[in-house]
């Protein structure tokens, strides 16, 4: 599975139960409550396995996490 | 099993194979199968029938009673048209034996075993709940709708897989149920087997059609393209049956998959399928490595569980 927006957004409807209608790219996604620190785990796992990295501790933050552009804008800091 | 019944109606939920199957019948040379007809979900839902005050059934049949007609003409005029629509279409093909396809059929199948049990015979399909689940995610979204029937389970649960597994669930019970009450004229088959060992399980469909399976074979019936119609939109994008999908659920988050283990476990033993991990594997780098993201979330001053 490559990672892109697409499926980005597939893992959160799919996997984590979050209504994906309801949100945009710019929606907190963990600060106003569509996620749990359970589900976070998850992402983060998720994108781990799929991109073929290890996050540093650095980089484990609302900064990179907290909405779907956000997590975009992180991996193209990772991805080649 | 009665081999001298013309017809026959597949049972299975939605994403359980039953288009393959489908395709696979309809390329015997003294079958037709046509593809989703929605003829026995349309009697289904002529016949489903309410409870008002003091348990009486509203609907037609308890309506036609009241005006006089019994219930069991009403019926017989039904199953006679049903039949005859599928007679049309056998005649057409010039074949001896009709088989109907619709998954939405399984939400019917108390109408249905009303109208039709011993009147036809019946295949059984079923596959693993979780992949059911997982694949009629993937078809929701396919299709940019949700089915009619998939309605009040998508209400009441918020993750699309839990809904879809609670609604596996029901059906699944239902159809076993029939099978059972049915048994001398239902044939119960998995997916799974379908698939990976197509010609040993047609050769107990054919046999319950009162076929051989001379004139037939695997490779011809999936390089056929005649007869499309409904719900034909992903099996006939392959020339060869692909059984990678069998186990689709093992790709899922082990925290997915735990929480489905709570939902389907039950069913998945009843059923005989393998069941979902309880519990994260205690030796999995993985597991270490998500407790690392916790500790790390948690060190994190924005995040507070």
């Amino acid at each position: 599975m490559s990672l892109n927006r697409d499926t980005i957004v597939d893992f959160l409807g799919s996997n984590l139960g979050v209504d994906t209608s309801q949100i945009s790219d710019e929606t907190p996604l963990f600060t106003n409550g569509n996620l749990d620190s359970f589900s976070m785990v998850d992402l983060v796992m998720m994108l781990e396995t799929e991109g073929g990295f290890r996050m540093t501790p650095g980089e484990v933050t609302l900064d990179n996490l907290d909405s779907i552009s956000q997590i975009l804008g992180f991996l193209q800091t990772k991805l080649p | 099993m009665d081999k001298k019944r013309k017809g026959t109606i597949i049972l299975g939920t939605p994403r359980s194979g039953s288009t393959l199957l489908r395709r696979l019948i309809d390329a015997h040379p003294n079958v037709c199968c046509p593809a989703e007809t929605g003829v026995f979900t349309a009697c289904g839902r002529f016949l489903r029938q309410h409870q008002i005050a003091e348990n009486v059934p509203v609907g037609v049949l308890s309506g036609m009673a009241f005006a006089g007609v019994p219930e069991t003409e009403t019926l017989a005029r039904l199953r006679e048209l049903a039949f005859g629509l599928f007679t049309e279409v056998c005649d057409r093909q010039d074949a001896e034996r009709w088989v109907s396809k619709t998954p939405h059929d399984i939400f019917y199948i108390d109408e249905i075993e009303q109208l039709c049990a011993d009147h036809c015979n019946f295949i059984y399909l079923v596959r693993h709940g979780a992949d059911v689940a997982c694949s009629m995610v993937e078809l929701n979204d396919k299709l940019g709708v949700h089915l009619p029937e998939t309605h009040n389970y998508i209400r009441q649960h918020s993750a699309p897989l839990d809904a879809m597994a609670h609604l596996w669930i029901d059906a699944t019970k239902r159809a076993e149920r029939f099978a059972r009450a049915n048994s001398a004229n239902t044939l119960r088959i998995t997916y799974e087997e379908l698939v990976e060992s197509p010609r040993d399980t047609m050769s107990k469909v054919f046999d319950l059609l009162g076929q051989t399976t001379d004139g037939w074979s695997v490779d011809e019936a999936l390089s056929g393209r005649e007869n499309l119609g409904l719900g034909d939109w992903k099996t006939y994008q392959k020339d060869q049956i692909d059984a990678a999908s069998v186990g689709r659920w093992k790709k899922l988050s082990d925290i997915t998959q735990i929480r489905l283990a709570g939902i389907l476990n039950p069913t998945l033993r009843m059923t005989e399928y393998e069941e979902l991990p309880t519990r994260l594997a205690a030796t999995d780098p993985e597991v270490r490595r998500r407790h690392e993201i916790g500790l790390l979330l948690q060190s994190s001053q924005a995040i507070t569980t």
